[in-house]
């Protein structure tokens, strides 16, 4: 579950738009149409575009575009985005979705293809984008600033999954995909994932980020054999479903002890395994133990 | 201070919270009507010129006697009693207890209602003239209605979800749905309390997903709803529309489902307890899900952190906004009124106003919890 609002992007305060107010330089700003909201997005955007100091603004979030009416795919906000991007030079990061649970459920947001973002901002360092229904990264081109990509579901559908992994991108040093559950559109397997896992993709990967997934366990066992445990130093297997199994698979594993950065954060591992994992990698997050209840285990964004 | 009359049930935490305090502010103890005695009997003790009013839950024989008498009640929104469970009195009298059952909730209201008016009726004094009630009992039979609150709120200017108003079923819902464009609605028990009969129903498209403090169950083939600790979720059409027809046979009330805030990883709202016009305690309740209620669960976090995350403006207008809510009750001393902050930008919107929503045992406000605050203010 999603339940707050960004409130502070790439290092600066987020606020939300509104178009009685002149922009502040040094904010990210977030777009959105709240279930209330008068205006479209079209317009939204229009009276954001028209304030001068918009043109410096580094980054910018797109909140919930739908008002109510969470079918509305967001296919015409990618239009309108890459139209923009004349009028937005400085832009290094677009947040493509920042909807809480509150407005609409992960697996509703309708998203669409997002790629034309990508093509059309050649500059932009930061992506992330929320929701997987819909969606598509088109795959198979190259984009040379893009540092990090983060893809947020309650499901990764296999096929988004297959286009991050054709894309050609020399400067990623984060990616972080939120794999999710069968229940909500993960239609993949860990075998997917072999190519990042060997470690062939992204030269400059230095975090991993594989959340929120119910295959926790599986991801931890292909990862503890895998070449590119050796190549970055941050590792991300939060929100998901690791058990004592996957844990074993890590402390298993000589490559990982290397890391400056683990978290495990929203788990169902004993309190036996925690401490074992605490002494093998101090600093280590294990937050939000987690208890099987009569459901079984269950990541942390689902729905 | 003038001496206080209680009515209540005489071993709930209220009761023994309440006397406790009054021994700490004066050494005073309350003279007692219990619930199950008033109900009863029509002889009345003589009462003290101040009488609180306090909550008849959580006692099955006060239940069972109040449902008793709503039912011989007439219904003026349902003359001919068709639109909701009406239980006659021989079927009341058969009534065995079970515990968190959703049964009878306008009748019992009906009851109620009608023991709120006999009260009213008996607390007068040699000369005719009414004691001082705490809660007037007139305006308690408003707040347990919230179809009637969202009337007064509204003529006062309160800011509060959309309403769609009193639902007679799940096709009617739908239908309400479409007409005003909104795909995120609760619907709740006009009469119920701590989220009993809650539902919280969104759509996309045709999908469909509900989330519920009922339990759904059949008996025999009926459709029964228990209130549970665990809040279900309900993904198919069919079950969806049994438990919305279920609840609506209880008289529910629909409104839009806003956005709540979120704060330290859940969402949240505030229950702000009005004490002679001013607010006072305030506590924030985080929870993992749509209903945000302390017995399902929900944190507690307290008003200095919550200034402090939301900032001063929206706390302020936020107890402004509880106070103009509290403003449409103006012969009670206190309520508790539910507020929820709008994500994003925490702007007020008001939920409820709770007549018994004091019980906060251990909150405090200036050095001084809800019950001493209002022995306090009679002073």
């Amino acid at each position: 579950m999603i339940s707050e609002n960004k409130t502070t992007w790439l290092g600066l305060p987020v606020f939300d738009f509104t178009p009685d107010t002149p922009v502040i330089p040094g904010t990210i700003y977030r777009l959105r149409v709240g279930y209330d909201t008068e205006i479209p997005f079209s317009e939204l955007l229009a009276k954001y575009l028209n304030d001068d100091r918009a043109a410096g603004a580094k980054g910018l979030i797109i909140g919930s575009w739908s008002g109510d009416d969470p079918t509305m795919d967001s296919a015409e906000i990618v239009k309108l985005l890459v139209d923009a991007a004349p009028r937005l030079p400085n832009l290094e990061g677009i947040y493509f979705g920042d909807i809480i649970s509150e407005e609409n459920e992960i697996s509703w947001i309708t998203q669409s293809d997002v790629s034309p973002l990508l093509k059309a901002y050649p500059r932009l360092q930061h992506f992330a984008v929320r929701g997987g229904t819909g969606l598509s990264l088109g795959g198979g081109f190259r984009h040379e600033s893009l540092r990090s990509l983060v893809v947020e579901t309650g499901g990764l559908p296999r096929s988004v999954l297959l286009q991050v992994l054709s894309l050609d991108l020399p400067e990623l040093e984060h990616l972080e995909l939120w794999l999710g559950t069968e229940d909500y559109g993960w239609d993949g397997s860990v075998a997917d994932l072999q190519p990042l896992i060997d470690g062939g993709l992204f030269p400059n990967l230095k975090h991993l980020g594989l959340r929120d997934a119910q295959a926790a366990d599986d991801v931890a066992a292909a990862l503890a054999k895998s070449a590119i445990l050796d190549r970055i130093v941050s590792l991300d297997l939060s929100l998901g479903c690791l058990t004592d199994v996957g844990a074993q698979h890590l402390l298993d594993a000589p490559a990982a002890r290397q890391l400056l950065n683990l978290d495990l954060h929203h788990h169902y591992c004993s309190t036996e395994m925690m401490e074992k994992l605490k002494g093998a990698f101090p600093g280590v997050n294990l937050n939000e133990q987690e208890k099987v209840d009569e459901y079984g285990p269950y990541v942390s964004v689902g729905e | 201070m003038p001496a206080i009359t209680c009515i209540w049930n005489p071993d709930s935490l209220r009761a023994s919270l309440f006397a406790e305090a009054m021994a700490r502010f004066d050494g005073s103890t309350p003279a007692v009507l219990t619930w199950s005695d008033f109900l009863s009997s029509r002889h009345l003790p003589v009462m003290a010129p101040v009488v609180r009013v306090d909550s008849p839950g959580r006692n099955w024989s006060v239940e069972k006697a109040l449902l008793a008498l709503g039912a011989v009640a007439p219904d003026e929104h349902d003359p001919e009693g068709r639109c909701w469970t009406n239980l006659d009195a021989a079927e009341v009298a058969c009534l065995g207890e079970d515990k968190g059952r959703v049964l009878g909730s306008r009748q019992w209201y009906r009851g109620f209602r009608i023991a709120l008016a006999r009260l009213q009726d008996h607390c007068r004094d040699g000369d005719g003239n009414e004691v001082r009630w705490i809660q007037h009992p007139a305006e308690i039979a408003v707040m347990f209605d919230k179809a009637a609150c969202g009337e007064r709120f509204h003529a006062a200017g309160c800011r509060t979800p959309r309403p769609l108003g009193v639902v007679q079923g799940f096709d009617d819902l739908m239908a309400h749905m479409e007409r005003e464009k909104v795909r995120r609605v609760f619907v709740k028990l006009c009469h119920g309390s701590s989220a009993s009969g809650a539902v919280a129903l969104e759509m996309s498209g045709t999908r469909l997903q509900a989330f519920s403090t009922a339990r759904l169950s059949r008996v025999h083939g009926v459709v029964q709803l228990h209130n549970d600790r665990q809040v279900q979720r309900y993904t198919s059409r069919e079950d969806i529309g049994l438990l919305v027809d279920a609840v609506c046979r209880e008289r529910a009330w629909a409104e839009a489902w806003m956005p709540k805030a979120g704060w330290q990883g859940k969402r949240f709202d505030v229950r702000v307890i009005v004490i002679r016009g001013r607010a006072r305690h305030v506590v924030a309740r985080l929870a993992d899900g749509p209903f945000t209620n302390l017995q399902l669960g929900a944190r507690r976090a307290g008003a200095e952190a919550l200034r402090q995350h939301v900032g001063d403006a929206a706390f302020t207008s936020m107890c402004d906004e509880a106070e103009r809510a509290m403003g449409c009750f103006p012969r009670s001393l206190h309520g508790g009124v539910d507020i929820l902050l709008e994500s994003p930008g925490h702007r007020a919107c008001v939920l409820e106003v709770n007549a018994f929503g004091d019980l906060l045992p251990g909150c405090l406000h200036e050095g001084r919890d809800v019950y001493t605050w209002e022995l306090e203010v009679m002073r």
